[in-house]
């Protein structure tokens, strides 16, 4: 009756290695090879990308021998003592980062972690369970680290530093986007994304690093941000956009500016909001905004990108290319600093800059020229989020608003995880939000705020090549998405992140067709009423307004 | 007894079989959470999974078939970027269900119910072609919404791309070395 070639063929969907992550299920993880295939792998960085960050943080050997290399081969063309780089590099660590080696000593695997990694939860690889994912880096740790490592071995839970291990930390530590989901789990506090960050740090030491993180980081060091623009490129880009802005607003913006000395704020934006859409919409708002207050800025172009992909690297690099901004702040000589819609910045800026290139103290603690409001919070950094910069502004009712121009539009809001747990700025953008649109719906409650799901293609895996993976790491939020499209028609999915405005947009093209992302501020944008504007009849992106249709 | 009535009485059981061979193909640390955590939000795979495998056999035992597409299509996203498994893997569950049914039924079945097999494993055969389409469709999308990354310039933000003054300064060597 059983037809046995169907039997067969769901017995080898069971059994055979996955594709995607070499997972053969019934096995020990520790016996299950990471494979590498075309789809499940970022492009491995460029030797001459190698060559200029070797040479430009002093030749330290931090990103390894330059060369060039195939993921999928089973020769990395590793120096002959990577094993021994790799176990100092840990040692190193363990010695500098009083974290990291806590983080290794105290997980009791109590699994609260497992099931919160949206990694995880789209692949339904184990080795995506955050405890999990951190056993591949404390196994090589207990091994040469801890008496009973070295004593009981795997009974231990430690194992040999192997190619294997090697080629699974490729893997899995560029399946995790450090949005930190799970360490609001855990009971200890440990925080994972630090532990794939010090596994990053620890590959590049043997050169094992992508493209596409080391490019923009290469470019950020050299011009100021990602795409390498020169001051001239980075200006006239912002500068067309005050065409946009005369074309639906009939006002010609004279307040932009680069480089002025003097100016009381430095404006830090992320460079995708001039240059990619739907950033450049975001930058509009910043504009009006400003204009609309009469705020005295300026925009430097140099620290011409928040982002900063050398946190995805090591500790040096994104120290230095942080470093930009205190140093801009410096020679403007300005009293304190804004920034814009932007994720791992933040993160970067909240937990680490202080440390790193702080004290700031030849800057003010900020406080709003046009409320009064001193931004205590950010009395140590000196740098302040736009939106608590907007949302101050609101409480104090200094903006003229009309609400309707956003009635086009049927939002909901996706907390980024950086801005969200890595620094705790979750009422704000809602606050702005409610104020300057009618139609806001939540997504489900363990979808947002501090349990937000990450877009999945932070912290340098939003490259194309591993578009599969990216989806099913997005899956969490677009299932969330999903369910208030449905429900409540919701056609605009904001955030205050530049890699969610560019990643949320592919994953809403796959899983939500007809949900459109943008920054928040670009909806303040739309709905601030200039002095001497024409009547609006369209959005910053030239649609529609509600009404104005036909 | 008729083959529809009798499918209506097996529901459950055939629901629940037919989920656990298409959540089989997970590794076994991730099935007991796929099988066992309920919320939808906090489990997008099991809920995605069990919910449309419901709908489609729902529809596959009912009088009055109706229109599953929305249902199907959103199974065949979730499978079309599972990459390790190849089309077929993807769309075996399909053809599986059969095998389920034929078990499930064994001690009920009866020759009355051999003659109306044919007439309803069509109904499962045409909802595999459909399933074949929007996997298809599902592929495609995916490569679309890559194209239009490149196209619309999130690439410079989610690839390396060269910058605007580099492929000038590649213009006017070029342009020179035409002139040389």
């Amino acid at each position: 009756m059983a037809n046995t070639k169907l039997e067969q063929m769901s017995d080898s969907v069971a059994k055979d290695p996955s594709m995607m992550t070499g997972a053969i299920p019934k096995k020990d993880w520790m016996d299950t090879p990471a494979i590498f295939k075309p789809g499940n792998y970022c492009y491995p960085a460029k030797q001459d990308m190698v060559e200029y960050l070797d040479k430009n943080l002093g030749s330290k050997g931090l990103f390894g021998e330059p060369r060039q290399w195939d993921v999928e081969s089973d020769d990395w063309k590793l120096p002959e003592n990577w094993k021994d780089i790799i176990i100092q590099g840990i040692k190193d660590r363990l010695d500098k980062f009083r974290s990291f080696k806590i983080f290794m000593d105290c997980c009791v695997r109590c699994g609260a972690c497992a099931d919160k990694c949206h990694f995880f939860l789209g692949t339904g690889d184990p080795k995506n369970m955050p405890v999990l994912r951190a056993e591949l880096l404390r196994s090589i740790y207990r091994n040469e680290f801890t008496k009973a490592g070295k004593i009981l071995g795997r009974l231990a839970g430690a194992r040999e530093m192997t190619f294997g291990v090697l080629k699974e930390w490729f893997m899995y530590f560029y399946q995790c986007t450090e949005c930190r989901r799970c360490s609001l789990f855990c009971p200890y506090g440990i925080d994972t994304a630090e532990i794939t960050m010090m596994a990053r740090e620890i590959l590049h030491l043997v050169g094992v690093g992508t493209n596409w993180i080391l490019e923009p980081a290469s470019n950020s060091n050299r011009t100021g941000n990602h795409l390498g623009l020169q001051p001239h490129t980075f200006k006239e880009n912002a500068e067309y956009l005050i065409d946009d802005i005369e074309e639906v607003t009939g006002l010609r913006l004279e307040s932009l500016n680069f480089n002025r000395k003097g100016a009381e704020v430095l404006f830090v934006i992320p460079s995708a909001d001039v240059f990619a859409e739907p950033g450049i919409y975001t930058f509009m708002g910043y504009l009006l905004l400003f204009d609309h207050i009469g705020l005295d800025y300026t925009i430097s172009t140099y620290a011409s990108e928040g982002g900063n992909f050398g946190s995805f690297t090591n500790n040096e690099l994104m120290k230095k290319l942080n470093g930009k901004m205190y140093a801009e702040a410096k020679r403007l000589g300005v009293k304190w600093i804004l920034g814009g819609e932007c994720g791992h910045m933040w993160r970067v800026l909240h937990q680490y800059m202080d440390t790193m290139n702080g004290p700031a103290d030849f800057l003010e603690v900020p406080k709003s020229p046009i409320t009064g409001t001193v931004f205590e919070n950010a009395a140590s950094t000196k740098m302040v989020h736009i939106s608590e910069f907007t949302a101050d502004l609101i409480k104090h009712g200094k903006l003229k608003i009309d609400k309707s121009r956003n009635d086009h539009r049927v939002l909901t809001f996706h907390d980024s995880c950086n801005p969200a747990r890595g620094m705790g700025l979750i009422d704000e953008p809602r606050e702005i939000i409610e104020a300057v649109c009618n139609n806001f719906h939540e997504m489900p409650e363990n979808t947002i705020r501090e349990q937000t799901f990450c877009c999945g293609s932070g912290t340098g895996l939003n490259t194309g090549e591993i578009m599969d993976l990216r989806m099913r790491g997005g899956l969490p939020r677009a299932n969330a998405v999903k369910h208030v499209h449905d429900k409540h028609g919701v056609n605009m999915l904001s955030c205050v992140c530049a890699i969610d405005r560019a990643t949320l947009l592919a994953l809403m093209e796959y899983w939500n067709p007809g949900v459109e992302v943008c920054g928040v501020s670009e909806l303040v944008g739309n709905a601030l009423i200039m002095d001497g504007e024409k009547e609006r009849d369209s959005g910053l992106r030239f649609e529609p307004l509600a009404g104005m249709e036909g | 007894m008729k083959i529809l009535p009798l499918l209506v009485e097996k529901e459950t059981a055939i629901i629940k079989r037919w989920l656990k061979h298409v959540l089989s193909a997970f590794p076994a640390d991730a099935v007991r959470f796929l099988e066992k955590q309920n919320d939808r939000f906090a489990n997008p795979l099991g809920h995605n999974f069990s919910e449309g495998l419901t709908v489609l056999y729902r529809n596959l035992r009912s009088e009055e078939p109706g229109d599953v597409t929305a249902t199907l299509e959103q199974l065949m996203k979730v499978r079309a970027v599972q990459a390790e498994d190849t089309p077929a893997e993807s769309l075996a569950f399909i053809f599986t269900l059969k095998d389920i049914i034929r078990d499930e039924c064994r001690k009920e079945w009866s020759p009355e119910l051999d003659d109306e097999w044919p007439d309803f494993t069509a109904r499962v055969d045409r909802l595999a072609l459909q399933a074949f389409d929007l996997y298809m469709a599902s592929r495609e999308r995916l490569f679309q919404v890559r194209i239009r990354e490149l196209q619309s310039g999130r690439n410079a933000l989610t690839d390396n791309m060269k910058c605007p003054s580099a492929m000038l300064r590649e213009d006017l060597a070029n342009k020179k070395a035409g002139n040389d």
